[in-house]
């Protein structure tokens, strides 16, 4: 015990400028940070987007050669989901959570600091790798051996900022699982949470769970390419396969991960506009955890046609199957809310909305991928393309764009434009069917995924697909636009912004004050 | 599970106020919690380690011991505080950071309570007890409204002594 002889009047120093957001350890910064490091890699993912489809115009090579078409459908997938996606909703969770649950900050503030500046050094490496000598990685995001195995120094470079993003990715859900059990408010229990920080409490699970498993499969293909193990190289006796299970046993967790936070913010849009309680709270959290579960039993869907077992087959055939019930169960409680609801369309709302539609129809196509005889046919075909894209694109990505029209005025203490919003809302739907529907009678009729070159009965359904992805592409200038005259000005927010919404983060004014609930409100 | 916040009492010719951090689970149930998640992470690696695959378990041991290290400094968290006894001519200021204690006192009738406000925006506002140009800064776990409360109910109990 020492005695205080000096006097502690000491000058608490904030730095200002670009030190601000270095050393800052407070949420609602490194939400930001996270937010606009997830807008910048959305335009540099979309950027990769609008060359593959370039390319894919026409068919025949008319911009760039088949070995710098397969960098850019591997780097525009890493950099959509480890760039993207997954900061996005960290992003969401920073500003959001705390707020939510009656916090005044994160549980670690520091290593949330750390955590996302790991990651510009992380896309550094990762970007910088298609300067490497051979050009970038091109055996796609899954890394499958042995391709990867055989590829130039631009794996060593991918794998370890692979590396680097699941660091950044486990340490923010360490952070996020310890805010959420030890510093939420006197009252709010578990069950009183709010649906979003349900999502993203499961999401940490399933993020501490798998990412292990990715950085071990990576380090072994490390080892197998310059230490002279052989875990997954045939030509020293090692199982290619297996890199698929290991690989997939993490992927489809992954899949998760990067949708049941997306299924928190439309859980959180949809009450506020339909002006009634969100349906069947208690189903929805189940919903999720039994998503989540299924998740580790469903992998080797996305191999079937490696030679498996039918027992194998089976099992995975079904398991996939029985996540409709938990998925159908929260879409019919979506619909169950909005009905008789007192509904307005203002720009989240519709957003939400198209998340449920478009969502279901990616749903529904996976179904018919997971019929073991079915996706024998559309395996690796445009038909996957199609159905992933209506998963992370209409599901993920405009969940994302619905939740920062949601809380933008929250955080900024502006009204957003409300119909430059609904126009870039428009633009985006529209342009994501034109751009990805054709995408499933290409896939159904045959064309293989991944080829810059295409079979001259494709024409017309690629010419559609790529003039939708360049509407698609610029429609997200608006929304760049949109959000910076948002920050700059605007119409001044209430604290509640809309009609009498939900949860704590309306109770303080906006924006947010810089620190909030530094003694925890009482929930009832 | 600690609520959190200010609690005070009024004794005779006294008065003592304790402010602590909320703490929303109890230490045995964020034990309960790592044991499980290390049941679930190391089933995992265990299972690819029977494979041959054994790379995975360094990288699932690795993260348990962080989540175990996040844990526990969450949960020494609960044991902060900071207390304030004004008992006769003294006021004592106990603060307990991270297991460390600090302890000051000062003569009660020259006892000055300033509430400053942050210099800019990104600063919270200080509350400073003190006399003879040496200031304890306390209260960094109470919100600006309830800061200048705290202030003011001091203030009035210096007062009245």
């Amino acid at each position: 015990m020492a005695t205080a002889e000096a006097a502690h009047h000491e000058e608490h120093h904030h730095p200002s400028g670009i030190m601000r957001w270095i050393t800052t350890t407070n949420h609602k910064d490194i939400g930001t940070l996270y937010l606009s490091f997830s807008l910048m890699m959305f335009m540099v993912g979309g950027a990769m987007a609008l060359v593959i489809r370039a390319e894919l115009f026409q068919p025949g090579l008319q911009i760039v050669d088949p070995h710098f078409f397969n960098q850019m459908t591997t780097m525009h997938a890493l950099v959509m989901i480890f760039g993207a996606i997954m900061p996005g909703f960290v992003g969401f969770a920073n500003w959001m959570i705390p707020m939510m649950i009656g916090a005044p900050d994160m549980a670690l503030p520091r290593l949330n600091n750390w955590s996302f500046w790991i990651l510009p050094f992380a896309f550094t490496m990762l970007l910088g790798s298609l300067f490497a000598p051979g050009g970038g990685p091109a055996s796609g995001w899954t890394l499958y051996a042995p391709l990867s195995i055989q590829g130039g120094m631009s794996v060593d470079m991918t794998i370890l900022a692979v590396h680097m993003m699941g660091i950044s990715s486990v340490l923010g859900a360490i952070n996020i699982v310890v805010t959420v059990f030890n510093m939420r408010a006197p009252g709010m229990t578990l069950m009183k949470m709010p649906l979003f920080v349900w999502t993203w409490l499961i999401t940490a699970y399933l993020l501490i769970a798998v990412m292990p498993v990715l950085a071990g499969a990576v380090t072994m293909l490390l080892t197998d390419r310059h230490f002279g193990t052989a875990f997954f190289d045939p030509a020293g006796g090692g199982d290619p396969v297996m890199f698929q299970h290991i690989f997939w046993f993490f992927g489809h967790p992954e899949v998760y991960v990067m949708i049941l936070p997306a299924f928190g913010i439309i859980s959180e849009i949809i009450p506020t506009f339909a002006r009634k309680p969100l349906f069947g709270y208690a189903s929805m959290v189940l919903a999720v955890a039994g998503i989540a579960f299924l998740s580790f039993i469903v992998w080797a869907h996305h191999m079937f046609t490696v030679g498996m077992p039918l027992i194998g087959e089976l099992f995975f055939m079904y398991a996939t199957m029985l996540i409709a019930v938990p998925t159908g169960v929260k879409v019919f409680n979506w619909v169950a809310t909005m009905w008789r609801g007192s509904m307005t369309f203002e720009t989240p709302m519709l957003f939400a909305i198209s998340v449920v539609v478009l969502f279901t129809i990616g749903g529904l196509s996976g179904l018919m991928l997971a019929i073991t005889p079915a996706d024998f046919q559309y395996h690796d075909t445009y038909f996957v393309v199609a159905h992933f894209h209506y998963v992370l694109f209409s599901g993920a990505a405009m969940a994302m764009m619905g939740g920062a029209y949601y809380w933008l005025p929250k955080w900024t203490g502006h009204m957003y434009d409300e119909k430059l919003g609904k126009l870039h809302f428009w633009l985006t739907a529209i342009f994501f069917n034109i751009t990805f529907f054709p995408q499933h009678f290409l896939g159904l009729a045959g064309m293989p995924r991944r080829i810059p070159d295409y079979a001259l009965q494709f024409t017309e359904f690629n010419v559609m697909s790529s003039i939708g992805a360049f509407g698609l592409g610029f429609s997200q200038l608006l929304l760049v636009y949109v959000v910076v005259k948002c920050v700059r000005g605007g119409e001044k927010a209430s604290a509640e912004v809309w009609d009498n919404p939900k949860g704590l983060e309306w109770t303080v004014p906006s924006p947010a004050p810089y620190h909030t609930f530094e003694t925890p409100p009482q929930v009832r | 599970m600690s609520g959190g916040g200010v609690t005070d009492s009024v004794f005779e010719d006294g008065f003592k106020a304790i402010i602590r951090p909320n703490c929303s689970m109890s230490p045995r149930g964020l034990v309960t919690f790592v044991i499980c998640l290390t049941v679930v992470s190391l089933s995992i690696a265990l299972s690819f380690l029977s494979l041959g695959l054994w790379m995975v378990l360094p990288f699932a041991g690795l993260e348990t011991i962080i989540v175990a290290v996040a844990i526990a400094a969450s949960v020494r968290r609960a044991s902060d505080y900071e207390m304030l006894i004004v008992d006769g001519d003294e006021v004592t200021i106990t603060q307990n950071r991270g297991g460390r204690t600090r302890t000051s006192k000062f003569q009660r009738y020259w006892t000055q309570v300033r509430h400053e406000p942050g210099a800019t925006r990104l600063q919270p506002d200080r509350l400073l007890i003190g006399s003879h140009g040496r200031f304890v800064a306390i209260g960094a776990d109470l919100t600006e409204a309830d800061k200048k409360r705290f202030a003011a109910r001091i203030s009035t109990v210096l007062r009245v002594g």
